[in-house]
This record gives structure tokens, sequence and C-alpha cells, in this order.
């Protein structure tokens, strides 16, 4: 891609210090990243790996002690640099006395949004996460998935080009996790490249392209999700609405033609799209519960073309 | 610079709705009503009054600062604890405008807390004046002393400097103090005696005083002249004496006789006559009037003083609740930029040395200015060593403390005498400001190198 990359780390390097300076951990050794517009990104690895100091360091929270790093062409300390950053941290800090607008009226203001056009995406938000009802009541009061919802509209009211989440769907119901998963795709259509950090695999390979493991502050594994979950010499064939005497001639033709008789297992829906299933049908037999709502379309200033945006 | 605003009133609201400031109002209103029904005055309404300004008022002020230096510090540090900071240090956000948001907003909330303190002060020396049980007289005397804002004159500065060295070399020649004694010490010693001596007069003696006037007298005006007893080693309880004004050229212009126990603060009103009308100067002489032999002393500091005119209490006491304000703004500096270095308990601790020293350097100040510890021969060189070293530290501490230290202002409004607006301008601006301006450097320069979210 001829593009300049949105997120591009080369060898970078972190290390902590004590008191004395003296190095402790490595806690990131030679990471070399490359996000590009449009893209999501996925950084994974188990505790104390590498992902949020990487994730810091990208914020320009902590400094880097070697290699070279660039958000958007520059220094991730610059201020500039940031207008055009959304992050989620891993738990959403939100001050406990402010409720949900003046939450996200708070974070507008830092970015320079001001009147209609503010109070327009703050509307517009609520309702993308499901918090649109909580009126007056004080994020200190929410539930940690209500908090994890607030936290990714207050991620968003810039309308960023490059989202950072750190573990998106921790503390969410299964609805919560499938609607963030679908604004992170909804994102990426609209050309936001997201970098996601997440303990939880399967909703990164739900949503990746490309992921990075890491390990002890290194790169383990890095490239597209497809490629890398790819099993040498397993092929799956599909095939659907087959009765018994169908099924049995199969594998019989199978064992002669290849001189083993396959294993034959019918497909099963995955449990998220069961759950959603089953919660589907129980909201329109007995209507809306307290908490969040289902709404989880993406806000209308975020699918917005640039030179709208910009009107 | 646009995000000074929002943190300045997210800050302001986090006081309000975390009931800090609640909290802190309580205590002020208990330690103001409370204080005053627990101290016992000398049973005078100038003592009451003395008691309301300097100690409930001085020590509400004294609360508001630790609570300044709380909140300053937590403004910062307690949002790193919480790892709000990280959320907000990832906007579009310098980290300066974070400082300055967090300290506007500190310096907002103990302003308007010593302003209801001194609110309330107000409200109540005024209701204790009305209600006292007084001689239309003695109220006079109330507002002209107390209940006013009067402009001090100090009588002209005499130097001693050459007479202590003399004297000094001529004890040093005699043998009559210690080789290792050092000669600075005795200098400063000597000059001390002179002063004591020169505001000292025995039976019969005269102690002068010349007085440069702001402007020249008015006829039918008036003045005051206050004088400050030292103590007398007569025997009788009271020491008769006379006030002298001389004019140059022109001695006994006006004669106010006095008996009365040599002990406080004295005041005469004097009423310019036609002799007095016109004079830009003139000079005070006491006069010890008893026939023994004791010697009557005055404070060789500001002990006898000329006051002019009788400004307005209520702004005199507004201007001082300013200074205090400006005092209170430079402590949230220290605050929170001890709260964006070090962490919570650490800037809580950084801070609280600094409020105690500032309350003790009047001590710091006595020990440095009472010079560096003399060897004694009974002593042991590590106990003379470690009073040098105590020495040293104190000599750095005033350093230190030189900024912070002004006179009290509620100490002058409590005497009646004026906190004058040009003074308060030169505080804010040649010593507040830029002592501000030198702390939010330092606290910001450290707070936007310091790492946010470090693991270790």
């Amino acid at each position: 891609m001829s593009e300049e990359p949105v997120v591009y780390t080369k060898d970078l390097q972190k290390i902590f210090k004590d008191f004395w300076r003296r190095p402790r951990a490595r806690a990131v050794d030679g990471i070399n990243l490359e996000l590009h517009k449009g893209e999501v990104y996925g950084l994974l690895g188990p505790n104390g790996s590498g992902k949020s100091t990487t994730i810091k360091v990208l914020l320009g929270l902590l400094h880097p002690d070697g290699g070279e790093v660039k958000v958007l062409g520059k220094p991730p300390r610059d201020v500039a640099v940031k207008r055009k950053v959304g992050y989620l941290p891993e738990e959403s800090y939100l001050y406990p006395y402010l409720d949900a607008k003046e939450t996200l009226r708070f974070y507008a203001t830092l970015f320079g949004l001001e009147g209609s056009m503010r109070e327009k995406r703050i509307d517009e938000l609520l309702e993308m996460v499901g918090l649109s009802h909580t009126g007056r009541r004080r994020v200190g009061e929410f539930s940690k998935g209500m908090a994890r919802r607030i936290g990714l509209a207050q991620a968003l009211i810039n309308d960023p080009d490059l989202v950072i989440l750190d573990e998106p769907t921790s503390g969410l119901d299964p609805l919560g996790t499938r609607q963030v998963k679908d604004i992170v795709r909804a994102l990426a259509e609209k050309g936001k490249t997201v970098l996601l950090s997440s303990h939880l695999l399967a909703d990164v390979e739900d949503v990746c392209e490309r992921i990075t493991i890491l390990y002890g502050g290194k790169v383990q594994a890095s490239g597209p999700i497809r490629e890398l979950l790819q099993v040498a010499n397993h092929l799956q064939i599909t095939l659907k609405d087959l009765d018994e005497t169908q099924r049995a001639r199969l594998l019989d033709t199978l064992e002669k033609e290849l001189g083993q008789r396959p294993a034959l297992e019918p497909t099963r829906k995955d449990l998220e799209s069961f759950f959603l299933e089953v919660v589907a049908q129980a909201r329109r037999e007995s209507g809306e519960g307290s908490g969040t709502r289902a709404e989880g379309q993406l806000a209308g200033f975020l699918t917005e073309s640039e030179a709208e945006g910009q009107e | 610079m646009h995000s000074i605003f929002p943190i300045y009133k997210l800050t302001l609201r986090s006081i309000l709705r975390e009931r800090v400031a609640l909290s802190m109002l309580a205590l002020l209103a208990l330690v103001l009503l409370l204080l005053p029904a627990g101290l016992e005055t000398d049973g005078t309404i100038q003592g009451a009054l003395r008691m309301h300004i300097r100690y409930s008022l001085g020590f509400s002020s004294f609360l508001v600062a630790a609570m300044t230096l709380w909140v300053s510090c937590a403004s910062i540090a307690g949002d790193l604890s919480s790892k709000r900071l990280q959320m907000l240090l990832t906007k579009s956000v310098h980290r300066a405008e974070v400082w300055w948001g967090k300290w506007l907003a500190v310096v907002t909330l103990v302003s308007i807390l010593m302003l209801i303190c001194g609110g309330v002060t107000y409200l109540r020396i005024q209701h204790m004046v009305k209600t006292a049980d007084l001689t239309r007289a003695e109220k006079a005397e109330v507002h002209s002393q107390f209940i006013t804002a009067r402009k001090p004159v100090d009588a002209d500065y005499i130097d001693f400097s050459d007479e202590a060295e003399a004297m000094a070399e001529a004890q040093i020649k005699a043998g009559a103090v210690p080789e290792n004694f050092p000669k600075e010490q005795l200098v400063s010693q000597m000059e001390h005696y002179l002063r004591v001596s020169q505001n000292a007069a025995s039976a019969g003696e005269f102690i002068p005083y010349t007085f440069q006037l702001p402007h020249p007298l008015v006829l039918g005006s008036q003045f005051q002249i206050s004088y400050e007893y030292d103590g007398a080693s007569m025997g009788n309880s009271t020491a008769p004496g006379a006030w002298h004004i001389d004019l140059p050229g022109k001695q006994d212009v006006q004669i106010f006789e006095t008996e009365e126990n040599p002990y406080g603060t004295k005041v005469i009103e004097v009423t310019v006559d036609e002799k007095l009308a016109g004079a830009s100067n003139l000079t005070l002489r006491f006069e010890n009037r008893s026939e023994e032999s004791g010697r009557v002393f005055f404070k060789t500091d500001q002990g006898v003083r000329l006051f002019f005119g009788g400004g307005s209490f209520s702004l005199n006491l507004f201007r001082a609740l300013l200074l205090l304000c400006g005092m209170l703004a430079l402590l949230a500096a220290i605050g929170v930029s001890a709260g964006s270095v070090f962490s919570l308990p650490v800037a809580c601790y950084v801070s609280a040395v600094v409020l105690l020293m500032q309350s003790f350097s009047g001590t710091v100040e006595e020990v440095v200015a009472a010079g560096a510890p003399v060897a004694d021969q009974e002593e042991s060189i590590l106990t003379h060593g470690i009073k040098v070293f105590q020495y040293k530290v104190f000599e750095g501490v005033l350093v230190v403390l030189k900024p912070l230290q002004m006179e009290s202002p509620l100490g002058r409004v409590s005497k009646g005498i004026t906190v004058s607006a040009g003074e308060m301008s030169s505080v804010f601006l040649l010593r507040f400001a830029p002592v501000v301006l030198l702390i939010s450097g330092v606290g910001i320069f450290l707070f936007s190198r310091r790492e946010i979210g470090a693991a270790v």
C-alpha cells in the first residue's frame, strides 16, 4: 500500500525502570506494527505480554525507550494526533459524579466541539450504545456493561480516524458484545482504522483482518488472520439438506475413492448466535427490560462522508 | 488553551458533587462559631475584636490553607490514582491546560471559602460593637482605633552599624569575648543593645523619634500617636511621662502627659492646631518623668508610630482577605505541582511540610537571625556539629520560605492598620504572580515529562 500507515512502529522498545533508573522489566521488545486505513487490527497476548504498554506508547502516555513510533504520521504525543484518535481503556475510568450526557459533553468540549453539533453527536452516540434513556443517572451508578458502553461512546465523540479499543467487550453481555463488533465492522467500512486488544479470541477472530500475538514483549506471530489459522492439508466441505441415504452414499463413495472414511458431523450454530436469537425472541414477546437497549446502529456523524462532516 | 475552562468546570463540579466543599464549609462554620466561645479575652471589646479577627478568622484561614493543599494535591494525583487522567490525556489537551484548569478551580473554591469566613467575621464584629454595653466615647474609641483602617508612619530608621562595629572591635581588643566568637554575631548583638538603649529612657531622660509625614498636616485634622511599651524597670505600677511634639526650630508645640501602666499599646489622639498645620515632618520626644531611677522601654520594632486617616474597615478586611487568597493561590500552586509529580500521599506530605514551615517561618527566621551556633568549650564536637547542621538547614528553609513570608494581614486589620491597595498590588504582582508562575512552570515541566500508566 502506498498510503502512509495510520500506525507505524519499528523496533519499539519500552523498559520499565525502578526508582534508581535500573531496568526492571522489558515490557516491549522490538515490536513492529503497521496499520492501514480502514483496517481492523487485533493485538493479542496473555496478561503482561505488552499489549497495554504498546497501546499506551501509541497514545503518548508512555515514552518509548527505543525504536520508532508514528501515529497518523506524527509522534504520538502531538496534540494534533490526539484530535484524531479515540481510545477506550481496559476499564472505563469515568467521572462518577457526571451523568452520561455530561460525560460526553466534557470530552466533546476538550475536542473543541460546541453547540448543536456537539449535542447532536452526544444524542446519536447515546442512541448507538443504547444509553439514551439513562437520563440524569450518574455514571458511578452504572453497571460495568453500561460503563463500557459510555466508554465506547466517548472514544468516538471526536469522529476519530484511529480507534484504539482495549478489551472493548469485557463486561458486556453477548448482546452488547455483538453490538460492539458490529460497530467495529461499520467503523472499518467507513474507513476508520481500529486497533483492538482483547483476551476474547473469538471476538478478535470475528472482526479482525490481521493480528499480532505478543508474548514477553515480543511479536510471536503476525499476519492476516485467515492465513494464520489455516491448517495445512485439512479441508472442509459444507453440504446442506442431505437425507440419510445421501449421507451413506457420500461416505461410501469417499471411502472408496480416498481409502479413509471421513468423520461426518452436523453443522452447529455458535453459542453467540443462538443466544442472540433467544433474546431477540424474548424481547419481541415481553418488551425492553431496564439497563441498556438494543440499538447498535452506527451514529449518524460517523457514517457521514468526509466532505459532509466538514460542512 | 480551549481546554482550561472545561477542566476548571469539571474540577469545581467534582468538588461540589463529591461534597468536599460542603464538608469544608461545615468545618469552617464550626470553627467560626465555636472557637470564640472557647477562648478567653481580656474582657474588653477591643480584646474580643482582636480575638475574632486574629484567632478565629486566623485559625479558619489556616484550616482553609490545609484544605487548599489537600484539594490541590488530590486534583491531579487523585485523578492519576483513579486512572481518569489516562483517559483525559489521550484527548486533545495539553498538560499545561490540565494544570491551569485544576489550579484555577482550587483557587476559586478556597477564595470563596475565605471570603465567606471573612464575611461571617465581619458581621459578627458589627453585631458585637452594636450590642456592646459601651458609652458613646468608648464606641468612638473602638471605631477610631479598631473598626478603621489607619495608615501608619514609622519613625526614621537610625543606623547603628558603624557604632556597633566600633563597640565590637573594642570588646575584642579588650579580650572580653572568646577567641572563636564570630565577629558578625558580636556586631549584631551590639547593634541590638544600641537599639534597645535608644528606645529606653531613665528618669528625666528623653527618647526622640523623628517622622517624615506623607503629606503636610491639615488644620483641624486628626492623627494618632501609638506607642507600645516593652516594660519598665521601676518599682511602682505606673510610669509618669509626657510626649512632646516638636517641629523644626520649635519645641513643645504640643505636650501630652501620661500616667499609666507601662504595658501594651497606648494611643493618643492629636488634633492639628494652627501651630502644627502645614508641618511635613515632626519629632516626638518621650520624657520619663519618674522620680525614681527606673527605665521605661518601648518596642524596638515599630514601637512608636503615627497613624493617619480612618479608612473603611470593611474594605481593609476585604483587601486582607484578598491577600490571604493570594497566599492560598500560591499554596494551591505548590499542591497542584506536587500532585502532578508525586503520588497523592507523597504530594500531601511535601505540601504539608511547606505549610508547616511557612507557619513556623517566624521561628525559623529568629533562629537564623540569632546567628550561627558558637562552639562551647563543654560541648562535644558531635553536638556542635549537629547544631551547625540544624542552623544550615534552617538557613536553607528560610530561602524557600522568603516568598511565602509576609506580615499577617489579619494582624494588621485587627489593629486597625490599613492594608493599602498599592501594597496589595505590589505583593500580587511582585511576589505572588512570579512565584506562582515559577512553581507552575516547574510543575508543568515535570508533569509533561511524567509517564502515565506505567506498570512498574
